[in-house]
C-alpha cells in the first residue's frame, strides 16, 4: 500500500500539469460542497430542539406572530391560580418584532426578576438594566449587529443603551430584552402582554399542567398552551426549506465529484492504455490495476479536499468578518466543524472512488492485446 | 471549418461516456444556478415592490403590512393633511405555519383606491356585502384548492369565497375580508394595523409621528425582507458561479487532454491547410455539445426540483419561477462555461510548434 501510494504521488508530481487541472476542478467543487453543507448544518443546529424545558407558553389562539396577540388578565390569573402546587412561577411577556437600524430584531419584555429563573438568560458582560432606557442584548444579536456595552439602539423612537450582553438557549440568543415597566412606558398600556410563560413546579407533570391550563374556561378556545420546546421551532419552516435546498445542492456538488473523477480517470485510461497493458503483462490482475486506479482517485480526492477545505475555511472566516447573513431576523453564524471535515473527507473519497470504479469497469473485460491496440 | 466541426462532433460521439459524464458535471452547476435564480426572481418580483403613490402609517419599526402593528382607529384623526385615509388590518392567522394565512381586513368603501389587482374569477368585495365573504389571492386559492363559491376557514370561521384576485406580488397569498369582519374575528375592537395615505402630501416617508408611529413607503415591509435575504442569496450566487468555474476547469482539462491525444492528427490537418481557427472550432464544437447536453439535463432537473420545492414562511412562500429571461441567462451561463472550457486548450494548441507536433508519436 505504502509503495503504491508513493508511486502514485510520484506519478502525480511527474504529470503535474494534468494533476493540477484535475485537482483544481475537484477542489472548486469541494469548496462549494463545504460552504453548502456548513450552511445546512448551521440551519440544522438552529432547528434542533433545545433541552427539555419545564416552561409552558400561552398565547392567543391562531396568531402565528405573537406580536399581534394580546393576553387578558383573566388568563394570567388562571395560571397563577395553579401556584404554588403545580406552577412555580408565571411571567407575562411582551413580544415585538421591530427594526433596529436596518435589522429586524425580536424584542422581548418581562419582569426583570424572571429573566434568569424562567427565561434562562445568563449575563456574560455588563449588568442587568438598573437605569431607565437600558436594555440587554443576546450575544448573537450583539455579534451580528456589532453592538457592545454602551451602544445606543433606537427603539420605537427612543434611544436605549446596551447595559449588558446575555447568553440564552435557542433563538433567544438573538433577541433584545427590556424591563417590563420600561416597555409599558414605551409602547403604552393598551396591549401590555402578548403571552405568558408558565414555569411548571419541579414535582408536577408538565403535560398534565398543559392539559389542565388548556381546559381552563378562562383560556379554552381563546388561547393555546404550548410546551416551550415545541413552540420555539414552530415558525421555522423557512429555515427548514432553505436547509433542504442546501442539502440538495451539496448532494449535486458531491455528484460532480463522481462525474469529474470519472472523466479524469477515463482520460488517464485512454492516455495510458499501453502502460496498463504492460502492467497486466507482467502479472498485475485487472482487479489489482483497478485497485491502483481507485487508490489514485482517492488520493487525488483527498488532496483536492484539502485544497477545497482550505479555500472554504478562508472564505467562511472572511465572510463572518464581513456582511452578516440573516433569516427572519436570526443571524446565521456558519462555521466549519470537525464533524463536517471528517464526514466531508469520507464522502469525497467515496465519491472519487465511485467515479474511478465506474470509469475503469470496461477495462476489466479487456485483454492485454486489446489494451495495446486501444 | 465545417469539416473540423464535424470531426469534433464525431470525437464527442466516439467518447460518449466521457461526454455524458462531462455533460452531467455541467448539468450540476446549471441546476444550482437556475434554481437559485428562479427563486431570486420570484422573491424580487413578488416582494420587492414599492408603491410610490402611497405611504403607510404604522407602529415604528414594525413590518406593518404583514404583521406586528396595531393602532387605535383614533390615530386617523392625527393624519391631518392626508386627502385619503384607508385603514387596513394585516396579520397572519392559523394554528400552525402549515395552515397559516396572511389576512388583510379592508375598508370596503375605499380599499380599491390604494391597491391594484385584477380579478381572475368572481368579483371583488364591495360596500354592502354581507359579512363573512372573502376574496382570496390566486396563489392562496391554488395552494388551498379554493374555488369560487367555496369556503375558506379563517380563525375557525367559514368565509365564502366570492372572488379570486391576482396582482403578481405577495398579496396573491392573502385572504381579504371586510375590516369589520377582521376586527370582530381578531377581537381587536376598532383597532387597525396601518393607515394607507397618498404620497406627495403633507406627510412624507420617514416622518415620525407621536405615539411611536412612523410613515413608510407602501411596500417597504417586502423590500426589507428582500434586503435581509440578499446576503444569503448573494452567497449562494457565488457558490453557483464557482460551480460553473469548476465545470469550466474540468471541461478544459478534458478537451486539452483529448486534443493532446490527437495532437499528431491535428498537426497533419493543420499542415494540409486548415488554419488555427478551424482547430479552435474543433474544440469549441466538442465543448458546445457537452454544454448543450448539460444545459438540457440541468434545465429538466431544475424544473423538476422547482416543482417539488418551495421556501415557505408563515402564509407566504417563494417559488422557483422559470421565465424566458432566467432561461436565457442560464443559457448564457452555459455558453460562458463552454467558452472558458474551450478557450484554454485552443490557446494552448495554437502555441505549439507544428513541426514538433508532427514529430510526436
Amino acid at each position: 500500500m505504502f509503495t503504491a501510494t508513493l508511486f502514485i504521488l510520484k506519478d502525480m508530481r511527474h504529470d503535474w500539469g494534468r494533476t493540477l487541472l484535475a485537482l483544481l476542478g475537484l477542489a472548486v467543487v469541494i469548496f462549494c460542497y463545504q460552504i453548502l453543507i456548513s450552511l445546512a448544518d448551521t440551519f440544522a443546529d438552529y432547528l434542533a430542539a433545545p433541552g427539555v424545558s419545564r416552561n409552558l407558553i400561552v398565547t392567543q389562539a391562531e396568531f402565528i406572530d405573537p406580536s399581534d396577540a394580546s393576553l387578558d388578565p383573566a388568563a394570567l390569573e388562571a395560571a397563577r391560580s395553579l401556584e404554588p402546587g403545580l406552577v412555580h412561577r408565571t411571567s407575562p411577556v411582551m413580544f415585538r418584532q421591530i427594526r433596529i437600524g436596518d435589522r429586524l430584531v425580536a424584542l422581548r419584555s418581562a419582569p426583570i426578576e424572571d429573566w434568569q429563573s424562567i427565561f434562562h438568560l445568563t449575563l456574560i458582560e455588563g449588568s442587568w438594566p438598573t437605569q431607565p432606557l437600558e436594555v440587554v442584548v443576546g450575544e448573537g444579536a450583539a455579534r451580528a449587529n456589532h453592538w457592545t456595552l454602551g451602544s445606543i439602539l433606537l427603539i420605537y423612537g427612543s434611544q436605549f443603551h446596551v447595559s449588558g450582553i446575555f447568553r440564552a438557549p435557542g433563538a433567544s440568543f438573538a433577541t433584545v430584552w427590556m424591563p417590563f415597566d420600561q416597555a409599558l412606558q414605551l409602547f403604552g398600556p393598551r396591549r401590555p402582554n402578548q403571552g405568558m410563560y408558565v414555569q411548571v413546579a419541579d414535582n408536577a407533570d408538565v403535560e398534565e399542567v398543559r392539559a389542565r391550563l388548556q381546559a381552563d374556561p378562562r383560556l379554552s378556545g381563546r388561547y393555546t398552551v404550548f410546551l416551550e420546546d415545541n413552540y420555539t421551532n414552530r415558525n421555522n419552516q423557512f429555515m427548514k426549506d432553505f436547509r433542504s435546498l442546501m442539502l440538495i445542492a451539496s448532494g449535486l456538488a458531491l455528484l460532480a465529484v463522481v462525474f469529474g473523477t470519472f472523466t479524469t480517470t477515463s482520460l488517464s485510461l485512454v492516455e495510458r492504455s499501453r502502460e496498463i497493458a504492460i502492467l497486466r503483462s507482467v502479472g498485475f490482475t485487472p482487479v489489482r490495476v483497478q485497485e491502483f486506479l481507485l487508490l489514485r482517485a482517492i488520493l487525488q480526492g483527498l488532496l483536492a479536499y484539502l485544497l477545497g477545505l482550505s479555500a472554504a475555511w478562508v472564505y467562511v472566516t472572511y465572510q463572518q468578518a464581513g456582511e452578516r447573513l440573516f433569516i427572519e431576523g436570526l443571524p446565521i453564524f456558519f462555521q466549519i466543524s470537525a464533524n463536517q471535515v471528517i464526514s466531508g473527507a469520507v464522502w469525497v473519497c467515496a465519491m472519487a472512488a465511485l467515479g474511478a470504479w465506474l470509469s475503469s469497469r470496461w477495462m476489466m473485460s479487456l485483454q492485454v492485446a486489446d489494451l495495446l491496440r486501444a | 471549418m465545417i469539416t473540423m466541426m464535424r470531426l469534433g462532433l464525431q470525437e464527442a460521439k466516439m467518447r460518449w461516456r466521457m461526454t455524458i459524464m462531462m455533460g452531467l458535471t455541467v448539468a450540476a452547476s446549471i441546476v444550482c444556478f437556475l434554481l437559485l435564480n428562479a427563486y431570486r426572481t420570484d422573491l424580487v418580483s413578488r416582494y420587492s415592490v414599492l408603491a410610490m403613490d402611497y405611504l403607510v402609517v404604522q407602529e415604528s419599526g414594525s413590518m406593518g403590512e404583514w404583521t406586528g402593528s396595531r393602532l387605535p382607529v383614533s390615530v386617523s384623526q392625527n393624519l391631518t393633511g392626508a386627502s385619503l385615509i384607508v385603514p387596513e388590518i394585516h396579520t397572519i392567522v392559523g394554528t400552525s405555519p402549515e395552515n397559516a394565512i396572511m389576512l388583510r381586513g379592508v375598508g370596503l368603501d375605499n380599499y380599491e383606491q390604494v391597491e391594484t389587482y385584477k380579478m381572475t374569477a368572481g368579483r371583488a368585495l364591495h360596500t354592502g356585502d354581507l359579512p363573512r365573504q372573502a376574496m382570496v389571492g390566486a396563489l392562496l386559492a391554488k395552494e388551498r384548492h379554493l374555488t369560487l363559491g367555496g369556503t375558506i376557514v379563517i380563525r375557525g370561521r367559514n368565509f365564502k369565497v366570492v372572488g379570486i384576485f391576482s396582482n403578481g406580488t405577495y398579496t396573491d397569498h392573502e385572504a381579504w375580508i371586510s375590516l369589520s369582519d377582521a376586527q370582530a374575528l381578531l377581537g381587536w375592537g376598532s383597532d387597525v394595523s396601518v393607515f394607507v395615505i397618498p404620497a406627495g402630501e403633507k406627510l412624507k416617508a420617514g416622518d415620525i409621528l407621536p405615539g411611536g408611529l412612523s410613515v413608510v413607503q407602501k411596500g417597504e415591509s417586502g423590500v426589507n425582507m428582500v434586503r435581509e435575504l440578499s446576503p444569503i442569496f448573494n452567497l449562494l450566487g457565488l457558490v453557483t458561479v464557482t460551480l460553473g468555474v469548476a465545470a469550466a476547469v474540468v471541461l478544459a482539462n478534458m478537451l486539452w487532454r483529448l486534443a493532446w491525444l490527437q495532437r499528431r492528427d491535428i498537426a497533419i490537418i493543420q499542415s494540409i491547410g486548415f488554419g488555427k481557427p478551424a482547430v479552435a472550432g474543433f474544440l469549441l464544437v466538442q465543448g458546445t455539445s457537452i454544454a448543450l447536453l448539460g444545459f438540457g439535463i440541468g434545465v429538466l432537473l431544475a424544473v423538476g426540483l422547482g416543482k417539488f420545492t418551495q421556501l415557505s414562511a408563515n402564509g407566504s412562500s417563494i417559488h422557483a419561477v422559470f421565465d424566458t429571461h432566467i432561461l436565457l441567462i442560464t443559457f448564457l451561463y452555459a455558453c460562458l462555461i463552454t467558452a472558458a472550457g474551450s478557450a484554454m486548450p485552443a490557446w494552448w494548441l495554437a502555441r505549439l510548434n507544428l513541426a514538433e507536433l508532427l514529430r510526436s508519436e
